[in-house]
């Protein structure tokens, strides 16, 4: 595969995040046999302290407690950064329910402000 | 029918976003043709072989201490699995189709250019070239 087509989970391009939080929840379905999971993070601002991004999988558009799994933990950043994770296939997202996806992001130190850029795909 | 006036396209290379750098941007996403024709054929017989990924794009020299296009392009050139994404008309957050949605991969800055005539407005040129997404 040469190229994936991206969904964004969370467009921080424009506004920046200071906060740590979840972002919106999404339908993209789940991963099937034969298909991966490709995931890429642009840190295209940063602060000292570090900014940790991680794509997390659920089967309710809740993702309420215990009941979403952390797929994809990218490296913590404190400065300008792309980061592409190693794809996924069924091996890792072993359950096809799981078609809600969000992306998570926790900055070291609360009021620090980062823009950034995550996506991913299913193909 | 949906068409465009091409003027939202967004290009982030690693850290950077340097879509308001450009004025030019173009994907060339394609797939070698091999030639398997034998003797007896009456046509010509095309193989789909590897797949090719190209980005190539154009803009305004930023003159500014700070500008983006030579810190990327100078850091980042010939440096292998850089983060490449490239969107054709705007950004929208969750959307799997069109529009909004984009395009991703590895790629490695392979040219870097800049220059004009005399008294016109200094351009400059970037190609990056795909690396594949598998691993």
């Amino acid at each position: 595969m040469a190229i994936s087509r991206a969904v964004v989970l969370k467009d921080a391009t424009g506004t920046a995040v200071s906060t740590c939080a979840n972002g919106t929840a999404y339908d993209l379905g789940g991963v099937y046999a034969g298909q991966s999971l490709y995931s890429a993070l642009h840190i295209l601002s940063s602060s000292t302290g570090g900014l940790k991004v991680r794509i997390q999988g659920s089967s309710s558009s809740g993702f309420g407690s215990g009941k979403f799994t952390c797929h994809v933990e990218f490296t913590s950043a404190s400065c300008r950064v792309g980061q592409w994770a190693t794809p996924l296939t069924t091996a890792n997202v072993t359950s096809t329910h799981q078609k809600f996806w969000r992306a998570n992001w926790e900055c070291t130190t609360s009021g620090e402000s980062y823009k950034l850029l995550t996506h991913m795909s299913i193909q | 029918m949906a068409s465009v006036i091409y003027k939202d396209a967004k290009i982030f290379v690693d850290g950077y976003n340097l879509s308001a750098d450009h004025s030019e941007l173009s994907l060339n996403y394609s797939a070698e043709m091999q030639d398997e024709t034998s003797f007896g054929d009456s046509t010509r017989i095309r193989k789909g072989g590897l797949q090719v990924v190209q980005v190539s794009g154009s803009g305004f020299w930023d003159n500014a201490s700070d500008s983006l296009v030579d810190d990327c392009f100078f850091g980042l050139m010939g440096t292998d699995d850089k983060t490449i994404t490239l969107f054709p008309n705007g950004i929208t957050a969750g959307a799997s189709t069109l529009p909004g949605k984009g395009y991703a991969f590895k790629g490695v800055v392979s040219e870097f250019s800049w220059g004009d005539s005399v008294g016109s407005l200094l351009t400059f040129n970037i190609t990056i070239e795909g690396r594949g997404i598998e691993a």
